[in-house]
């Protein structure tokens, strides 16, 4: 279809997980990437921190609020990707919204909130630098 | 005499949140019937369908909860009592999981003891509150937990700003959703144990919120202020609302006389909040604890009770009188009216059915009413300095002594209503050590109770005294002739509705207090006596709709209704949590009293002979007593203007 230098592709819909380039050699299978519904494909101009913002808003919304790890998860994580965006995210708080994604994934009483965090857990693992080290709104606004 | 009685089943709580999901086996013993499973290692034999939880608390094992709730159906939604199932991914609620294979559970993992703290540290992000500054303070099952998991920063953050209005426009409830934790403990309450149904959750995701129907204040809604959803509430975010700033502003007044009515259930409880196992009556010692707070008498309500038993037993012998003899149309059965919290049900589910509640008032609303005028009179008192009190183990009694027709002394007849939590709390502030203080008695001249006014703090209660009473003045003959003690154990015990029925087969000379009602009391001869009895409004609700499909309680002449689930003893105002056990301790203590008590019946209360010749001299359901002692109720329908 035309593009060119996909940088990821994020297999299996909103839940499903984020694959980088390093790693396009894998296999679409139940033994090694399992996949259902959709796949989508990032281009190199796309930023991985909007990307995971995008996933996270959706969840967020779709959440239906039963259950603790899902309801009030879902939006922990949004905000960690809102103060990485504002360049104000320590490494220690991203360890612990990491930490947090897996027990939601083990936690969450059903399969929404088991495989909300699997996107927002694979950007972070596969494109740290993209996310961290944005310049703050001070900086920004002294650039 | 009795037979178990059953009717149909309408919980509306969806059969996916039925207490028990897998149903418990019929026969244990058959092949299949235990299931073995091991948790930390330790070998457990249990029913098949036993949950984990259940499992590991009959072996000893502690799995922290929050949501959960020993009266409530399952939700499994704090996601607290999460264990690992080995050969499982992921971590199951045990609160929520049927064993119904042989299966290896482990309680403190690491991912589990992560997935604990995560979930705490989430909850403590929304909940607004500092502690200190709240009543649940060293009873509140959040703080506790965050203790147990030595929770020591807000990883995830703390609201700082208060994000909704505290509610304080129901008499009795005050709801502050700053500190709710949407364990929907509340809900199932409303909907599912008492079928109320005024507390839902609303919203979904992070916007979810409990709320009341257009989210209406508790006020305004069909709210019947039994108090269910406090006593399960596990953080601070439902309370009842509290007078005791102007107790003890009418206590310091030196210008107001302060009576103190106190009645059974919370002697029977309050012991809980100074530490004591539950079970343990501190009748005496909770009389000499108010007078040390400085209320100036301190009266038994059980009186009333009696009073009450005589005001509705005449009100009943009454109307079977205009049904059997003169064929008159009237409503029967007759309901008892010592519940508000019924009362206010019956007002807005059944308003049709209202002329079936007796028109006497509560022990509580006799009692403040006979305080202003008959006490006033004899104490040369201005009732307009009397102060009355009314210790009630129930947060509805708060809405019914503000009721605009309670006020038949020219008055209002009670002016606060406590709670047992409350008035432990004047105590603790009063600095005494309530257990250990010194014992005395009720003053007079309401001093003398009997056994028949203890045991309406038990569901059956109302029933067991009327029917003392019934027995011995209408038949004339002995109680104790029946029943081994005067014990009538027909109508005891926690079965959601129980049926009874006595045989009339003589009728003795009638006491010269009844003797004028009627002209003659032959009609009653062979008659037989139909009672029920339920508690909780979700039993009501299965009464009421027999009733009107025609079914065996409609043949009922008497029926007892107690909004809460145990009755007085279970109330709204008592000492939290509650539990079924804890419940059934409490109704021992009450039933232990009454076998104490050197009088059992009410019309044997001396007291109760003082006032009828001296005050009530047109007697029982006469002009004064119409005047001080009856009520109306208001056809209040479901639909909110």
């Amino acid at each position: 279809m035309g593009g060119e230098k996909a940088k990821a592709v994020q297999i299996g819909g909103a839940s499903g997980r984020c694959v980088p380039a390093t790693e396009f050699s894998r296999t679409l299978a139940f033994e090694d990437i399992s996949t259902g519904g959709s796949i989508i494909i990032f281009g190199p101009q796309r930023d991985m921190l909007r990307v995971a913002k995008n996933f996270m808003e959706f969840f967020v919304e779709e959440s239906c609020g039963q259950c603790t790890p899902c309801r009030e998860g879902n939006p922990k994580l949004l905000e960690g990707l809102e103060l990485l965006e504002q360049g104000r995210c320590s490494m220690k708080y991203l360890r612990e919204l990491c930490q947090l994604g897996e027990t939601m994934q083990v936690a969450s009483k059903c399969g929404l909130g088991q495989s909300s965090p699997t996107a927002f857990l694979s950007i972070v693992q596969c494109f740290p630098d993209e996310l961290m080290g944005r310049p703050s709104l001070s900086e920004a606004a002294q650039q | 005499m009795t037979e178990p009685a059953r009717l149909a089943e309408t919980s509306r709580a969806p059969v996916s949140q039925q207490p028990h999901t897998v149903p418990p086996p019929a026969d244990t013993q058959a092949i299949g019937g235990m299931v073995s499973l091991r948790i930390d290692g330790q070998e457990i034999k249990t029913p098949m369908g036993t949950t984990i939880l259940e499992a590991a608390k009959k072996a000893g094992i502690r799995i922290p909860t929050l949501c959960y709730h020993e009266d409530l159906c399952i939700a499994g939604v704090c996601r607290v009592c999460v264990v690992e199932i080995e050969g499982q991914r992921l971590l199951q609620a045990a609160c929520a999981y049927p064993v119904t294979s042989p299966l290896k559970v482990l309680t403190h993992t690491r991912k589990v003891r992560q997935a604990r703290r995560h979930v705490l540290d989430l909850l403590l992000s929304t909940h607004y509150g500092e502690c200190y500054a709240c009543f649940r303070n060293n009873n509140c099952e959040l703080q506790a937990l965050a203790k147990e998991y030595g929770v020591d920063s807000f990883r995830f953050g703390h609201p700082e700003k208060p994000r909704h209005e505290i509610d304080r426009s129901s008499y009795s409830v005050v709801r502050d959703m700053d500190k709710c934790v949407l364990c929907r403990r509340c809900v199932r309450t409303c909907i599912d144990l008492q079928e109320v149904g005024v507390l839902e959750a609303l919203g979904r995701g992070a916007k979810t919120k409990i709320g009341t129907f257009l989210e209406r204040p508790l006020g305004e809604v069909v709210c019947i202020n039994c108090g269910q959803c406090i006593n399960r509430c596990p953080t601070g975010a439902l309370r009842a609302n509290d007078p005791t700033d102007q107790v003890w502003a009418a206590i310091d007044d030196l210008k107001k006389h302060v009576v103190i009515q106190t009645a059974p259930s919370p002697r029977a409880g309050i012991g809980e909040c100074f530490g004591l196992p539950p079970g343990q009556a501190l009748t005496f010692q909770m009389n000499t604890a108010l007078r040390y707070c400085g209320f100036d008498k301190v009266f038994d309500t059980n009186f009333t009770a009696d009073l009450t038993i005589i005001e509705e037993g005449t009100e009943l012998l009454l109307r079977l009188y205009k049904a059997l003899v003169k064929k008159e149309k009237v409503a029967l059965p007759q309901f008892t009216s010592c519940s508000p919290g019924w009362v206010k049900y019956i007002e807005h589910f059944y308003p049709e059915m209202l002329p079936h509640v007796s028109s006497a008032k509560s022990p509580q609303q006799m009692f403040g009413a006979i305080i202003k005028t008959y006490y006033a009179k004899l104490n040369k008192l201005d009732p307009k300095d009397i102060v009355t009190v009314a210790l009630m183990p129930c947060s509805a009694k708060k809405f019914e002594c503000n009721r605009p027709e309670m006020c038949d002394s020219g008055l209002k007849d009670v002016d606060y209503g406590l709670t047992t939590r409350e008035l432990a709390q004047m105590i603790k502030e009063a600095g005494v050590d309530l257990p250990r203080l010194p014992k005395s008695d009720f003053d007079d001249p309401f001093g003398t109770a009997t056994g028949s006014g203890v045991i309406f703090g038990a569901t059956g209660g109302v029933m067991e005294a009327a029917l003392r009473t019934v027995i011995e003045l209408v038949m004339g003959i002995k109680v104790e002739n029946l029943f081994e003690h005067a014990d009538i154990t027909p109508v005891r015990g926690f079965e959601g509705v129980k049926y009874a029925e006595l045989k009339i087969d003589k009728v003795g000379p009638v006491p010269d207090l009844l003797k004028a009602l009627v002209p003659d009391w032959n009609w009653l001869k062979g008659a037989t006596l139909k009672a029920g009895v339920a508690h909780g409004t979700a039993n009501a609700k299965r009464v009421l709709e027999d009733i009107k499909a025609g079914g065996k309680f409609s043949q009922c002449h008497f029926i007892e209704f107690m909004a809460c689930p145990g009755g007085c003893l279970g109330g709204g105002g008592q000492p939290i949590p509650t539990s079924p056990a804890i419940r059934a301790a409490r109704a021992k203590a009450i039933y232990g009293e009454d076998a104490v008590y050197q009088v059992r019946k009410s019309h044997e209360n001396p007291a109760v002979a003082k006032i009828y010749g001296e005050f009530l001299t047109d007697g029982p359901c006469g002009h004064t007593s119409h005047k001080l002692l009856h009520t109306h109720y208001t056809p209040r329908g479901k639909y909110i203007v």
